[in-house]
């Protein structure tokens, strides 16, 4: 397959709401269970050990209009939480049998509870992920409490979560998430032969499928996109930092590039990237996790970090992928976003790396004024 | 070198001829129709009256909305820049450039060559702009051009507290019918419009010296409420609408413009 053919699958596969996704596997998994998780990190392992399949719940995009969520929530709250409780009310999650939440804001802390009373049926865990980086016990905290989060999975459908294969699943997701670090790497060498909206299709889609099937396409993926004929561009290489939860609109990706900007990385969709290298193959496989939740951690603004500055993780991400510049995407109303903005800013400034922020929300239909800007950041680096 | 600018405004186009020894020519035509082509005739007839050829131009640059859609030019430049550069050629210590147009107000932070080094926009709210300004007049049926002079001679009795410009307008009618006078409800209008524009430069910094460019600074009442809120001179160009055709001549002018 052609690259072109592959990134066209992934787009029709995540294009298909979550509900359909769910009842689609369902019909050649007879019996089986599926669980979305809200972003931004979730164990996917856990899930998939368990047998059934995980997906990402990532609220509504721009194709659902909010006629019951708004009534849930404040004004000042952000689009993914009311657009992910109104594909619910909806039934456009339907076939999706649980939801996990976590502790990544007070936003999605309450979530979780709103979720159960407005869907009393489904199964609903809230994990609660540690903050702490640097006490001796917090690794076993974090293996504790994604045992819990196995139990409740055992109790509520009658599926366990043995070693054995959780052990596997770790194998598996390292694999998948091996294979997506090698389409950011071959971005940052090549951006002019896989845009970010083109890479972003393939890591969506790789959140519909089992990471078995995701991890054979990315592999032709992988094989065919070099051989891609695109020549290099006069453009300003950026690092996208602030979507890691709230996605952004595709025309909003689109409108970056088009307006003169090479994307080399970004933190779209990082839960499912989660980690900086393989979750360790040897010992307890839940102590491994929890292990890797605390020292193998991509650098985020939903996980404290004590150990060092938070704008550190993104300067080192700036000099790695010889970007000349960020650009600051945070989610309209995003606490965690914004109030990291003004650190890793201030970092920013200090190591004389330019940089821009543009809000956006995930109903943002009309870019003209994102257009404006961001082609006048890269004309005032390239020309001015 | 003579060199082109052509600024595409929401109502109107603005052409620049900058010579080498740095005189201007320069005229400004109301839009009608497709904007390429009323792009191209305004350049065609601008050329006519300073007696120039096409050939003698030695690089066109489009900035503004549609600077796109401006197929004569060799290249175009984002309406941020383009204003900054202008308003400092004409103001070398310029390090602040607010360009309030018709439908947007732009404020700029520049260095000592005219480098763009920030910037904000706001380009969706009509409060302050030069639409918002249009209407008041029609509602008060005062000329547009009479607008800031009649505003200076108010008393300072009008106070309007909405953010947005369609309650702002139900406050005027309002004022209307109390019987507040014209010069009044103007005063208040335009001390409005300059609390929205010193707010937007405050989040950017204003450094001295501050230039206000676009078709809004040629409203003296504007300029004054300014200078008030922000408790600092404000120079306004002779000619304040050509700041951007101005500033896109300036940097056709310069060999890293080829596209």
């Amino acid at each position: 397959m052609t690259p072109d053919q592959i990134l066209e699958h992934c787009r029709d596969l995540s294009s298909q709401p979550l509900g359909a996704v769910a009842e689609r596997w369902k019909a050649t998994h007879p019996g089986g269970r599926v669980v979305a998780a809200y972003p931004v990190w979730a164990p996917a392992e856990i899930i998939h050990a368990a047998g059934m399949l995980p997906l990402a719940l990532l609220g509504g995009g721009t194709s659902v209009e909010l006629t019951h969520a708004d009534a849930r929530f404040q004004s000042f709250v952000c689009s993914v939480a009311k657009s992910s409780l109104e594909l619910g009310f909806q039934g456009i999650v339907k076939g999706v049998d649980g939801f996990v939440f976590s502790n990544i804001c007070d936003v999605a802390r309450n979530l979780s509870s709103i979720w159960k009373r407005n869907f009393p049926d489904a199964f609903v865990d809230y994990l609660h992920l540690p903050q702490n980086s640097t006490s001796p016990g917090v690794p076993v905290y974090a293996a504790n409490e994604l045992r819990r989060l196995a139990a409740g999975f055992e109790q509520a459908f009658g599926l366990k979560v043995t070693e054995p294969a959780l052990a596997k699943s770790i194998e598996i997701y390292n694999a998948l998430r091996a294979r997506l670090r090698a389409l950011y790497a071959f971005r940052i060498a090549e951006p002019q032969k896989l845009s970010t909206t083109d890479l972003y299709a393939a890591l969506r889609a790789a959140t519909c499928v089992p990471p078995e099937e995701a991890i054979g396409w990315l592999d032709a993926l992988l094989a065919a996109l070099p051989l891609r004929d695109a020549r290099p561009r006069d453009r300003l290489r950026v690092v996208v930092e602030g979507a890691f939860c709230e996605q952004p609109p595709l025309g909003l990706l689109e409108v970056l590039e088009e307006a003169g900007c090479y994307v080399v990385e970004d933190d779209l969709l990082l839960g499912w990237r989660w980690f900086t290298s393989d979750v360790a193959t040897d010992g307890e496989p839940f102590e491994r996790l929890g292990a890797a939740y605390v020292n193998q951690a991509v650098p985020s603004s939903t996980r404290h970090e004590g150990r060092e500055h938070r704008s550190a993780g993104l300067i080192e991400k700036v000099r790695r992928s010889k970007a000349q510049a960020v650009i600051f995407t945070p989610a309209k109303f995003c606490e965690p976003a914004l109030f990291d903005y003004v650190l890793m800013k201030q970092g920013l400034e200090r190591a004389g790396i330019p940089h821009m922020i543009v809000e956006f929300e995930e109903k943002m239909w009309t870019f003209e004024r994102t257009r404006n800007e961001i082609e006048t950041f890269v004309e005032s680096m390239l020309f001015d | 070198m003579v060199t082109a600018g052509i600024d595409i405004g929401h109502e109107s186009v603005t052409v620049v001829i900058l010579h080498e020894d740095g005189t201007l020519g320069h005229a400004t035509f109301v839009i009608s129709g497709e904007v390429g082509a009323a792009a191209k005739l305004a350049f065609e007839q601008t050329l006519d009256r300073l007696g120039l050829e096409r050939a003698g131009i030695h690089r066109i640059f489009a900035t503004g909305i549609g600077r796109e859609n401006v197929a004569l030019a060799d290249g175009h430049r984002t309406p941020m820049l383009s204003h900054t550069r202008g308003a400092h050629w004409w103001l070398p210590g310029a390090r602040t450039v607010i360009d309030v147009g018709a439908e947007g107000t732009r404020v700029m932070r520049c260095d000592a060559h005219g480098t763009l080094t920030n910037f904000a926009l706001n380009d969706k709210c009509a409060a302050g702009s030069g639409v918002f300004l249009e209407t008041v007049a029609g509602m008060l049926d005062v000329p547009l051009a009479d607008m800031g002079a009649l505003s200076l001679r108010g008393s300072r009795r009008v106070v309007l507290t909405s953010t947005c410009a369609v309650f702002a307008e139900s406050e005027i009618v309002a004022e209307i019918h109390r019987g507040s006078s014209r010069a009044d409800i103007l005063q208040g209008v335009h001390e409005s419009v300059a609390t929205k524009i010193a707010a937007m430069s405050r989040r950017v910094g204003i450094e001295a010296d501050l230039v206000l460019t676009g078709g809004v600074a040629r409203n003296v009442g504007v300029a004054q409420a300014l200078r008030e809120q922000l408790q600092m001179d404000v120079a306004v160009p002779e000619h304040p609408e050509i700041a951007g055709a101005l500033g896109a001549a300036l940097l056709a002018r310069e060999p890293a413009g080829a596209a």
